[in-house]
């Protein structure tokens, strides 16, 4: 333990010179933009903390809201008609973000018409809060910058350092640089709401820490190979894919639980609204914990071999999983086959990233080709031919895409739905890189790789303004248990992943035809009398006959409704006298006294 | 009843003068002794006195016993008319001066004439009674009915219902109320009001401003005015001019004159290039966009009223046809140019396209589209497809593509192969008018011409050959160049083939801009293949695809592919399927290159052999892997397809009808005809994505979370999901949002008593108005109408 506390110490902000900027000969003003943009890189979303001046934008200029100034008139006119009456309005293309689906058209004919006028008020209802959702936009005023160069620059050739020069102290502090040598390649994984890092070497090391703090939770050594690390539902439990067997650990380092199902993990997913992990083993086996439960819901065989290339969809919960053929499938744990499979490269997928939307997919493969999915439509938008297939892809919350290529991480804007030409910013690290993702929330990337782990500054990478119901960076120990309970309470079913995340809220309608027209043959099936001869076929004694087939089926009906009838009283009697032997369930909870 | 006073008056009369009125007396005695034969006399005077009977000539004699029937054809008062009334029997008094007494007493009887009417049967009476109840009480009850539905139909009910509104006062209230009441405030309000520095409502100057305005020099003003003068007078000269221009109504001169606009907008434009290339390039822009526009309007088709006028006295009139004519060419010459340009933008990227191909480097997956500039335009893009597609190949492929259509022709309509030379010569004319480019229109025209004489003789012939005329319209579809679905919907007949692909437009757009390369459209996934088999790079491959299609022609009764009758020939299209497969159909998209860093590798001491290595390799892997990952999942998404088709089902007996058993031929006809042919297959969800497999099994696990049946009271399946399309939740919606969504219908004050509702609250005067809620549903406005409504009748 004694290696690990010294390693501890080693944790430490990079200390680097102030190194001539680009724009320190410019105007004025210039600086003061360029200084906004690379603030904006820094020290976002300080709400809960102290706000520099000038820093934050003002709410963006909205067109309607300009128009609206009422307040003077208002006072000192004698007039009292209003220049700008009703409500304001609000955007069209700001609405349509807010308006889901079509709306449901109702021709009200009577004036009695009760469910129809309720339904109608309904419509109403949503276009109101449609409304009031777009209106809301105004509060999200935070913008995620970008580094914005002049004509004759160009970002690719920023390096760290000038970046982290000109950022202020807090968010220069983001970049820094672990020097853990011994137990490399690393891995890690960054919480939901991006204040904690867990990170685990190849050969055993594993740590948890709040990275901004540098506040070391737990490290341990398990004395084992470890393939990946993920984070639970909260930063008190991650889960371990080891040499053997999956573990789960607590904050404290403390092993929790060991999945010996799930054996033999390369690459594992945390699924947070449904409480799956998802492991994909080296046996070809893709498996789900259901971590509320405890309980492995399902073991699929993928049937392509070793499986060590997954990522998961956020937006609708499915796996993908990348082959050695070249195929990338999308499995959800209710079908045993692939929802899809999608022939993306000619050689062996290396990684795949998914946005933070759902939209798009980046895949890069051995042969040297990075492209974009859009995989809604599950068609090609781009393709990229690079100087070395990406060992690992990352989508930013804003949509920028990080590649791993060998020893250099580049990060692409904007390369999605336009052809992007050249990297946003590039760094090139010592060793091969083993782990790429951006911290949520923050302008940051994390990479691990063979020396340690670097945190890099990558302005306009995170989300600048956050939904604290949903994650809230500067979550309190409180906040964070009833968050853990309300997640519990909202948690979804498993078996409503599916290609189509809105699947629960279609009807089944094969079901309800089947339904119709089982009723519609009970109806029609008739018996029909054969033709017999020797005037055995006269009308009255085929009536007769018709009528005794159809009675002795009358009856069988009831003596099958008597049979089930009997049954179920039966039942009922049974839990009754369980009933009474040992009480209801909700006994325990009465009064001892009475 | 009415003879009740007669009675009673004979009977005074014959009480109180017994000796006066010997008229009656005289009567009575009359009566007492009359005789058979006076009487009749009296009857037959008195019948005589009856005027309809007169008329009749008969007295009608009733036998039956009756109360009503009087004998002596009195009527009992019913029939109104024939009533005898008091004077008909004392009338002769008024002419007299006797009787004075019985006058008197005669005209005070009829002064009180009213007459109490005897009281109603019992349960007629109580009838009316309770209709009149019934009416009285439905007033009472109906008064509730619009709060009542207005209560049902309100969104939300807050009981107790009636409560004094709680209001604050508003700032723009105490604006409106505000006395200024110290000194500094009346001072202030003064400044605001009374100055004329202060800014007026609506005006936008103030007060001060205008005067400075007004304080000009005289000199000034007059020249200001002067100028203004001008200014008018110049500007109605114009109008004058332009009035006068318009009235004129010779074309010739409108037509000379839009020649000389438009030359001398070209010179400008000249002129402008020179001096300002910038607004050059922008009147240029306007230009293309005048023309783009005609193009997407039918301005120059034969579509519109005039045309359509003109084309029915076309027959008729050379004139007429002239000038549809001309209005066409001029709709193909604006259509037309720009494509031409492209065209040979096209071939220059074919030989850029060789060239690369010749450095065997990046020939993978380069197709027209992503390298033409204008790929913003899908509609320009499958115009310059089917161009480059021309450019690239010659005459057989195009052959070799319509021919198979033929064939499916053939395959539904045997009876109709004696039309089917007439077709290929079509088709041969075609192929024609595709290397004689020049004359392609003037023969369209002709093609057309053909059509028309074609359907006269279809007229008389009687729908005898009705594939001639599909023929007609696939090969003008042809030539038209636009291979839509739609389209091809046009042909006659749905075949099976058709119902495949008959997708919905959209889709079908979709196809056209998204399978890049992808000329012509696939009739369905098996025609897919082959259409993927059929691109050839090589000379070989080619020679070997002009010898398929002959093989095809000479049997025309060439069995379905995937019919299970013919396994060799199946399997030998499997074999050839493997052979070829063309990647760049899974690959549409042209690939850019990223100007990514190339990685160092520390951990090698000889970076550079190492980097070779690894390209070299990569490169060999290229080479090799691809074709067989790819073939490899074309055969498993045909293995999907398969396996997703609906299976025929055969019930052939061995044996039945026929002899059976070993070495017993079966008749194939015979085993056909006992197969039920399965119904065409939906289609696939990955139709058209031939780099996907999508799996259609349903999600049975999500079935026990949906809905089984449409619930009660939606009218279709779809008004159902959308009814529950949108969230209610917090995470979705702002706060108040979220309340109004699941307000609850009934809200009840704690700590409040809720009395039952009463009228007297209700109908209290203007209480009505007070009660209208903000209605957001259509019942609380209608009963805001209904409640007007009543009050007005009030």
């Amino acid at each position: 333990m004694a290696d690990e506390e010294d390693r501890i110490g080693k944790l430490k902000g990079k200390q680097t010179k102030r190194a001539p900027r680009y724009f320190d000969d410019s105007s004025a003003e210039a600086s003061t933009k360029d200084k906004h943009e690379n603030e904006k890189t820094s020290e976002r979303k300080s709400e809960g903390k102290k706000k520099k001046s000038g820093k934050k934008r003002a709410p963006a200029p909205d067109s309607d809201h300009v128009d609206r100034k009422r307040g003077k008139e208002a006072w000192d006119s004698d007039e009292e008609k209003d220049p700008f009456p009703g409500e304001a309005p609000v955007k069209e293309e700001t609405l349509a973000r807010y308006t889901r689906g079509e709306e449901n058209k109702i021709k009200i004919r009577a004036k009695t018409a009760g469910p129809k006028l309720e339904r109608k008020a309904m419509e109403k209802k949503f276009h109101l809060a449609a409304k009031q959702a777009a209106r809301a936009e105004l509060l999200l005023g935070e913008d995620h910058g970008y580094l914005e160069p002049s004509d004759d620059e160009d970002t690719s050739q920023l390096s760290q350092t000038d970046i982290a020069d000109a950022v202020d102290i807090s968010a220069a502090q983001k970049h820094f640089d672990l020097k853990l040598d011994q137990f490399g390649p690393y891995r890690m994984n960054y919480t939901r709401n991006g204040r904690f890092l867990v990170m685990a070497g190849k050969r055993g090391h594993v740590a948890a820490l709040d990275w901004m703090s540098k506040k070391l939770l737990c490290e341990i050594n398990v004395m084992e190979g470890v393939h990946d690390v993920k984070w639970l539902h909260v930063e008190t439990m991650f889960a371990v894919a080891q040499q053997r067997w999956t573990y789960i650990y607590d904050h404290q380092g403390v092993e929790l639980h060991c999945l010996k199902k799930f054996n033999n993990v390369l690459k594992m997913e945390f699924l947070p609204y449904h409480f799956l992990l998802a492991t994909a083993s080296s046996t070809g086996f893709l498996q789900y914990l259901d971590v509320s439960l405890g309980k492995e819901l399902v073991a699929i065989n993928a049937k392509q071999g070793c499986l060590n290339v997954m990522t998961q969809n956020p937006q609708n919960a499915v796996v993908h999983l990348g082959h050695a053929n070249g195929t990338v499938t999308l499995w959800s744990p209710n079908v045993k086959e692939p929802l899809a499979k999608l022939l993306s490269h000619v050689t062996a997928v290396r990684s795949i990233a998914i946005d933070k939307t759902g939209t798009y997919m980046a895949t890069s493969g051995q042969d040297r080709y990075m492209k974009v999915f859009d995989i809604r439509a599950l068609k090609p938008l781009q393709v990229y031919r690079m100087s070395a297939g990406a060992g690992h892809l990352a989508f930013s919350q804003t949509g920028l895409v990080a590649a791993a290529l060998g020893n250099v991480v580049e990060v692409y804007k904007d390369c999605c739905s336009s052809v992007a030409e050249k990297p946003y910013l590039t760094h090139r690290l010592r060793n091969n890189i083993s782990g790429l993702q951006f911290c949520p929330y923050e302008d940051v990337l994390g990479v691990g790789h063979q020396d340690g782990f670097t945190s890099l500054l990558i302005p306009g990478a995170g989300e600048a303004n956050f939904d604290a119901f949903e994650n809230n960076p500067y979550q309190t120990k409180k906040q964070r248990r009833d968050y853990e309970v309300k997640m519990l309470l909202e948690k979804i079913q498993p078996e409503m992943i599916g290609l189509d995340p809105g699947g629960v809220g279609q009807v089944s309608q094969l079901t309800a035809q089947e339904v119709e027209k089982r009723d519609q043959e009970a109806i029609q099936k008739k018996f029909e009398p054969a033709k017999k001869k020797k005037g055995r076929s006269k009308s009255l004694k085929t009536v007769q006959r018709t009528k005794g087939v159809e009675e002795e089926w009358r009856r069988m009906k009831v003596r099958q409704k008597m049979k089930e009838q009997e049954e179920q009283r039966k039942k009922k009697q049974k839990d009754q006298q369980k009933k009474e032997k040992w009480g209801s369930a909700l006994d325990r909870f009465q009064r001892k006294d009475n | 009843m009415a003879d009740d006073p007669v009675r009673a008056l004979l009977q005074m009369n014959t009480d109180q003068t017994e000796e006066d009125d010997s008229a009656l007396v005289l009567s009575d005695e009359e009566v007492e002794s009359d005789s058979e034969g006076q009487h009749r006399n009296l009857l037959d005077a008195i019948t005589s006195l009856d005027k309809k009977s007169r008329i009749k000539g008969k007295v009608i004699q009733r036998s039956e016993p009756s109360l009503q029937v009087s004998p002596f054809d009195i009527s009992s008062g019913d029939n109104g008319g024939s009533r005898v009334h008091l004077n008909d029997l004392v009338g002769s008094l008024r002419n007299t001066n006797q009787f004075s007494k019985v006058k008197t007493q005669i005209r005070k009887m009829q002064g009180r004439q009213k007459v109490m009417e005897a009281p109603l049967v019992k349960p007629q009476a109580q009838r009316i009674e309770r209709s009149l109840a019934y009416k009285a009480a439905k007033k009472e009850v109906s008064r509730w009915t619009p709060i009542v539905r207005q209560n049902r139909q309100a969104a939300q009910l807050v009981f107790p219902l009636h409560q004094e509104p709680v209001s604050l006062p508003t700032t723009d209230s105490m604006v409106k109320t505000f006395k200024p009441s110290t000194d500094l405030e009346r001072e202030i309000f003064e400044v605001l009001h009374g100055s004329k520095f202060a800014e007026r409502r609506d005006h936008e100057l103030t007060e001060a401003e205008e005067e400075a305005l007004r304080a000009m020099s005289l000199d000034e003003a007059f020249s200001r005015r002067k100028e203004l003068q001008k200014m008018r007078a110049l500007q109605s000269y114009y109008a004058a001019k332009c009035a006068r221009e318009k009235k004129i109504k010779s074309k010739k001169y409108h037509r000379i004159k839009k020649r000389s606009r438009v030359q001398a907008e070209k010179l400008a434009i000249e002129e402008l290039h020179k001096t300002n290339p910038e607004l050059a390039q922008e009147e240029i822009r306007k230009a293309e966009k005048l023309h783009a526009e005609e193009r997407a309007s039918l301005r120059h088709r034969n579509t519109g009223k005039w045309a359509r006028s003109k084309m029915v006295m076309a027959k008729f009139d050379d004139e007429a046809r002239q000038a549809v004519q001309e209005q066409l060419d001029k709709s193909r010459e604006l259509t037309n140019q720009i494509r031409a340009l492209q065209q040979d933008s096209s071939s220059d990227e074919d030989q850029g396209e060789e060239e690369e191909e010749e450095n065997g480097k990046d020939g993978e997956a380069v197709t027209m589209e992503t390298v033409v500039d204008d790929d913003k335009n899908p509609w320009m893009k499958s115009a310059l497809k089917i161009n480059s597609k021309s450019n690239q190949k010659d005459d057989p492929p195009v052959q070799e593509e319509e021919q198979p259509k033929t064939d499916d022709n053939d395959d539904e309509k045997p009876e109709e192969e004696t039309t089917e030379e007439n077709g290929t010569t079509e088709q041969q004319s075609l192929k024609d008018n595709k290397e004689s480019k020049e004359q392609k229109e003037v023969i369209t025209a002709e093609n057309v011409a053909k059509k028309k004489r074609r359907r006269r003789s279809k007229k008389k012939k009687e729908g005898e050959n009705g594939a001639e005329e599909e023929k007609g319209d696939w090969s003008e579809v042809l030539k038209e160049e636009k291979k839509t679905g739609k389209k091809r919907k046009r042909r006659g007949k749905k075949t099976e083939v058709d119902a495949k692909k008959s997708r919905p437009d959209g889709d079908v757009m979709e196809r056209g801009t998204d399978e890049a390369g992808e000329v012509q459209d696939f009739d369905d996934d098996e025609t897919m293949l082959e259409e993927g088999l059929e691109r050839r790079k090589t000379l070989e491959e080619v020679e070997s695809a002009a010898k398929r299609p002959d093989t095809k022609t000479n049997s025309p009764q060439r069995p379905k592919a995937d019919s299970p009758t013919n396994p060799s020939l199946q399997k030998q299209r499997e074999i050839v399927k493997e052979v070829h497969i063309n990647p760049d159909k899974f690959f549409t998209i042209q690939p850019s290159k990223l100007r990514s860093s190339v990685p160092t590798y520390l951990d090698v001491d000889d970076n550079i052999d190492m980097i070779d290595f690894d390209q070299q390799r990569e490169n060999i892997e290229e080479a090799f892997a691809n074709d067989d990952v790819v073939s490899e999942f074309v055969e498993e998404k045909r293995k999907a397809e398969e396996a997703g088709k609906p299976k025929d089902i055969d019930l052939f007996m061995p044996g039945w009808g026929n002899w059976g058993g070993v070495g017993v031929k079966v008749d194939p006809k015979k085993r056909t005809r006992f197969r039920k042919k399965a119904p065409p297959p939906k289609p696939r969800l990955d139709w058209g994505l031939h780099h996907v497999i999508i799996n259609e099994d349903k999600d049975e696990k999500l079935k026990t979370h949906q809905v089984r049946q449409l619930p009660k009271g939606f009218g279709s399946v779809t008004e159902f999901e959308r009814s529950i399309r949108a969230p209610l939740g917090k995470d979705w919606n702002t706060p108040s949002a979220v309340a109004k969504l699941t307000e609850p219908k009934v809200v009840t004050r704690a700590g409040t008593i809720i009395q039952p509702i009463s009228g007297e609250e209700t109908f209290k005067k203007g209480k009505a108005k007070k009660m209208d809620m903000e209605g957001m549903d259509e019942g609380g406005k209608t009963d805001r109408r209904n409640r007007g409504r009543r009050d007005n009748k009030k």
